[in-house]
């Protein structure tokens, strides 16, 4: 009974706070003299106003999803990895080269996600070996390769990487034959979105149902413990890395293969969106699948807000910054309750 | 009671309809996608400016910030599912995203501002600001007492690389043996662009020349505090994009400004889509359209910016303008045609 109430009290937290940071927010908006009903039909209709928006919110939400999963097996394996940002900018970087330099091709945009996911990795061992190597804490050095994965992606659109038909610092367009295919004609969602979900269930089979997934959760609660239970600690950290590293990495060579088909000096990274999105997820990897669409249906309701009613966009941010706040102290206050329940460890 | 509904909101939007026919049947319905914030003090701000004169002028218009590359395809479908006649991509970063937009929508135009190269379907509009920045570097050439001149840019994009080109060349027109350092910092960074003229300064430069967007407000702290310190040692500085001349820090020591008038540079689009002469391609903006121009400071004209000064300035305008005076392009080539 309690194993099953623990997942539904967690469901019950996120959605309370994602309800209440909204709720402040169309309230803020009435006050400043919008009528909340306005507001709510056209952030809507932004979202989900026709099955084009709805694809539109699924494709954004592939990025968010796949850092969402990330993040969310590095943080319960107790591995602080906050350079998504510069993994997920390196897979782009990686697939952008294969995809671009490699010859035109149905597999290539496969090719391009292995590729994507090597990097990211790649990258992250260099925090880890940072980290076993130096004693550099993992914290401090995946955010400063986070600030170099931004120079390398500038380096690499001016140079290897670079389009000879502009001066600009980009590179030049995935033709048309490498790029992902689409999910349904006449939308922009590609079948990365069907990865990701069924990567976010691998995951959570994993976490469930094998001996990899007990023993990074054990070593997450409490990594002591583990390694007197005979848990090869160390190991099972450098896994739980590389894999959020491969994540992220997959996450830019998907947006890459299947959205923009270039990469800027200006890219966008979804690395501490992702983490914000693990954390609003309850770190439970399909709890991070709403909250991913969460995050996505506010950007697009937001714009949509902006376009239609002139209301800055920002407040899109508001209000995931006021969900993530509301979840965090829930979900301590939840813990606080909890351990001085009469009987509780 | 769904006759007290449609009898409330029916009128409502008969109205919001019939201003919005009103509105596009005399000029276009624009809409602006930003990379940056409209409150950036540069080239978000200016092209939102410029989209006002056009409200002004009776477009329909809207505007989207802080687009990225990432969002910029959904971005410029819903303004064409919104009915605007013309999207303005404000933005290299916009290019590909809007040549993709424009071979499947064909009812709304795409115009990329800040792009150097064609795309089939859209308009490219390539502002080339190095002309009037050759301009400022005959002020700087002429002026500097040391004959170092200090050259930061946001990014090393064409449009700011253009910048650099022309200050040297004109600083070299008047001065051979004067060296420009350049450096990159940020569009955003204060702090950094404040260090970088520390540094700059430090190495005894004493013309800066900033393309930096509204994080030049550093570049001119640094100077303020140089200056009031030391006032027998001035650095002088100028303006980029937007008219810096009359800036609260340092506008008594900015000399001039290398401007563009976005407003213009919109509303020759906007007008190309009212009178249906539209035509893809590239739209070369420069000083001899009038878009991109040096403005000097007038509280100056009677000090540094002397009577001979401003004539050299004009004879050189000229000169760019007829052809007899060029600045060196490093932007590539166009590429050959393919091979049938």
């Amino acid at each position: 009974m309690i194993l099953k109430w623990a997942p539904m009290s967690e469901a019950i937290i996120a959605v309370g706070a994602a309800t209440l940071a909204l709720a402040l927010v169309v309230g803020g908006l009435a006050i400043a003299g919008f009528s909340p009903w306005s507001v709510i039909a056209v952030g809507w209709a932004g979202i989900a106003g026709s099955p084009l928006r709805l694809a539109i919110c699924a494709q954004e939400a592939i990025p968010l999803l796949m850092c969402g999963l990330a993040a969310t097996l590095a943080l319960r394996s107790g591995v602080l990895n906050i350079g998504l940002e510069g993994q997920y900018l390196l897979g782009a970087v990686a697939a952008v080269a294969v995809l671009t330099l490699g010859p035109v091709g149905s597999c290539l945009p496969w090719l391009a996600l292995i590729a994507g996911g090597l990097a990211g990795a790649l990258w992250c061992a260099v925090a880890v070996g940072l980290e076993r190597g130096r004693g550099v804490p993992l914290v401090l050095s995946t955010i400063l390769l986070n600030v170099i994965a931004i120079h390398v992606v500038g380096v690499c659109v001016q140079g290897p990487l670079h389009d000879p038909a502009t001066a600009a610092p980009q590179s030049a367009m995935v033709p048309d034959g490498s790029r992902m295919p689409l999910l349904f004609a006449g939308t922009p969602l590609h079948v990365g979105f069907l990865v990701a979900v069924m990567l976010a269930v691998a995951l959570w089979l994993m976490q469930r149902r094998t001996a990899l997934g007990f023993e990074l959760e054990v070593i997450g609660l409490n990594p002591l413990a583990a390694r007197f239970a005979g848990i090869p600690v160390g190991r099972r950290e450098l896994t739980a890395a590389l894999g959020s590293g491969a994540l992220a990495g997959i996450a830019g060579a998907m947006q890459v293969a299947g959205v923009t088909w270039f990469l800027s000096s200006d890219v966008r990274s979804y690395g501490y969106a992702g983490i914000a999105v693990a954390l609003l997820g309850r770190l439970h990897p399909l709890g991070v699948i709403p909250a991913a669409f969460f995050f996505s249906g506010l950007d697009l309701g937001a714009r949509q807000l902006e376009r239609r009613l002139d209301i800055p966009h920002d407040l899109g941010d508001v209000t995931k910054g006021l969900a993530l706040a509301a979840v965090l102290v829930a979900g301590a206050l939840s813990r606080r309750l909890g351990s001085s329940r009469p009987g509780t460890p | 009671m769904w006759f007290s509904i449609a009898s409330s909101f029916l009128p409502r939007v008969l109205g919001l309809a019939l201003l919005m026919a009103s509105a596009s049947a005399a000029e276009p319905a624009v809409a602006l996608l930003t990379t940056g914030s409209i409150n950036d003090g540069g080239w978000s701000q200016l092209a939102k400016q410029g989209l006002d004169k056009l409200t002004a002028a009776g477009s329909r218009t809207t505007v989207v910030q802080k687009v990225s590359a990432d969002q910029a395809g959904t971005e410029l479908r819903d303004c064409a599912a919104d009915g605007f006649d013309l999207v303005i991509a404000h933005g290299y970063e916009f290019l590909n995203p809007a040549a993709e937009a424009a071979k499947t929508i064909t009812t709304t135009k795409f115009a990329v501002s800040g792009a150097d190269v064609e795309r089939p379907g859209i308009v490219s509009i390539d502002f080339d600001v190095s002309q009037a920045s050759y301009q400022l570097g005959i002020i700087a050439g002429t002026l500097t007492k040391s004959g170092k001149l200090g050259f930061i840019g946001g990014g090393a994009f064409p449009s700011v690389k253009a910048c650099y080109r022309g200050f040297v060349a004109g600083a070299k027109s008047v001065r051979a043996d004067v060296t420009v350092a350049e450096a990159y910092t940020s569009w955003d960074q204060v702090a950094q662009n404040k260090s970088q003229t520390e540094a700059f300064i430090s190495q005894g430069i004493d013309q800066i020349y900033p393309d930096v967007d509204a994080a030049a407000r550093g570049v001119y702290e640094a100077i303020k505090e140089h200056n009031t310190a030391n006032p027998q040692k001035l650095v002088w500085t100028y303006g980029c994009v937007g008219d810096a001349n009359a800036n609260p820090a340092a506008g008594q020591w900015t000399l001039a400004s290398a401007i563009i008038r976005l407003d213009e540079a919109f509303a020759h689009v906007a007008k190309q889509v009212r009178d249906k002469t539209w035509k893809p391609g590239i739209v070369r903006e420069n000083l001899a359209t009038g878009t991109c121009v040096a403005v000097l400071n007038p509280v100056l004209l009677k000090g540094p910016i002397d009577a001979a000064l401003q004539a050299k300035i004009t004879a050189a305008g000229a000169a760019l303008i007829a052809g007899t005076l060029t600045i060196p392009d490093e932007r590539p080539a166009p590429a050959a045609p393919a091979a049938k």
